[in-house]
């Protein structure tokens, strides 16, 4: 199989994947909820990283999934308390985790891992393309 | 106490410091101000969609003028974050989907195509190109005093277009219909007060990047309608609450080695909005406890009164 197609076969299945939950997204309004997700994750996977030091451990990935319920959970109890509106609620949340996300990346990982930061901050900013390119070269070595 | 002395002496005599504190005030402030009217209207993931959307404009400033100058990006991003925000609302208007979806597929589709012109740049081998990416991410240590005036004039210029329609914005927010029917050009009050908003998102960028932008407009509005239910005063606090959050994440970030100034700032907002949000007069939410439990307290002692 060519990179080329691998890299296509991960869109394919990326964007099915994406596009069931996305329906109920879109019919509560709170279509923004995966940007808000996609952005916090950044925490888990610092955090994830720092308690085993190993980017490909698969620790990480379900921080970064615990991060992503922490996420929503932080946004429907603002709901509840009805102070704020959804929207709101949204944009309070994810910048603060993101902040602390960048901080314990710049505090901790920014003078000893350099790479680091660039492969958390671009693969998470970068998504359309270095998922895609990184997942497709990653792919033959596992 | 003799180093806090001279720690306020660095404020005024410090240049870096001196500009990043001031860039982050004036930024808190303004975005503060339009934020109010973005939460009341719903809008507030507007900031998190336009400050995306304003990267394809950012680059294409870049590759038309060959400037890296803060009010070249600026007009690039004020432009392509104002024909963003007019493409959600006409969808919002001309079909079924609603705000947060339309703001979705604007947010997705602008930021991918500004990313692909981003790495067009880079790999055309323009000379000057390093440091565009720094506007996604924001470097607020990098702000020079020339970047502080652009932020400061565009700044000025939309508080003072708030103060001027004021009446006019306040009707919008509250009651568009009744707006419209008193035969106030609603369509263009609307695109008005959005390219305010989007501005405010624009002046932002350079310091605290794309990410942290929508939490600017957001949290100093959110913990400012918690302390009244006046728009003048929420307007002025949020104002103010964006100012002391963008002064005092500047001086933290400062005051410690190998914290970045922007994800500081917008900590500093999350506090603000945590403290007001638990403590906050009649809406705080400790006092709504402590009330709810008083009338429990007084239900219970009038049913056994009954009972007795």
């Amino acid at each position: 199989m060519s990179p080329q197609l691998e890299i296509q076969l991960i869109g394919v299945l990326v964007a099915a994947a994406c596009a069931l939950p996305g329906v109920f997204l879109v019919l509560r309004r709170v279509a923004l909820l995966s940007d808000a997700i996609s952005h916090s994750i950044l925490l888990g996977i610092v955090v994830g990283f720092f308690l085993v030091g190993d980017l490909t451990h698969p620790l990480l990935v379900l921080m970064a999934a615990a991060t992503g319920v922490l996420t929503v959970s932080l946004v429907e109890a603002l709901i509840h308390t009805r102070r704020v509106k959804e929207d709101a609620a949204i944009g309070l949340v994810f910048p603060a985790l993101f902040s602390m996300g960048v901080i314990l990346v710049s505090r901790y990982a920014g003078d000893v891992h350099l790479d680091i930061d660039a492969v958390l901050l671009g693969e998470l900013a970068f998504a359309p393309f270095s998922r895609a390119t990184y997942l497709g070269l990653d792919l033959p070595k596992g | 106490m003799n180093g806090f002395v001279q720690f306020l002496q660095l404020i005024f005599t410090d240049y870096t410091l001196r500009t990043v504190v001031l860039g982050a005030a004036i930024l808190g402030l303004v975005s503060g101000a339009l934020g109010s009217f973005a939460v009341l209207r719903r809008q507030s993931l507007l900031g998190d969609a336009m400050s995306h959307a304003a990267l394809p404009g950012v680059v294409l400033a870049f590759i038309l003028t060959g400037s890296k100058a803060s009010l070249t990006l600026m007009t690039g991003a004020l432009i392509a974050g104002w024909i963003g925000a007019y493409f959600a609302l006409l969808v919002v208007q001309r079909t079924r989907i609603k705000q947060d979806s339309a703001l979705g597929i604007v947010l997705a589709v602008f930021f991918g195509v500004g990313l692909v012109l981003l790495t067009w740049v880079q790999r055309q081998g323009f000379a000057n190109q390093s440091g565009l990416d720094t506007f996604l991410f924001g470097r607020a240590a990098a702000l020079i005093m020339a970047d502080v005036w652009t932020m400061a004039g565009v700044g000025g210029a939309a508080v003072l277009l708030i103060l001027i329609f004021w009446k006019e914005f306040k009707l919008l927010t509250f009651d568009p219909d009744f707006a419209a029917t008193l035969g106030f050009p609603v369509r263009f009050l609307d695109v008005l007060l959005t390219t305010l908003i989007v501005a405010a998102v624009v002046i932002g960028l350079q310091a605290v990047g794309v990410v942290l932008m929508s939490a600017m407009v957001v949290a100093p509005g959110a913990a400012a309608r918690q302390w009244t239910d006046r728009l003048e005063r929420m307007v002025v606090l949020a104002a103010l609450l964006g100012a002391l959050a963008g002064v005092s994440g500047a001086l933290v970030s400062s005051l410690t080695p190998g914290l970045p100034t922007g994800p500081t700032v917008v900590l500093s907002a999350s506090v603000l909005v945590a403290i007001s949000l638990l403590l906050a007069p009649n809406r705080g939410l400790i006092w709504g406890k402590l009330r709810e439990r008083r009338s429990r307290q007084r239900l219970q002692s009038a049913t056994t009164l009954e009972r007795a």
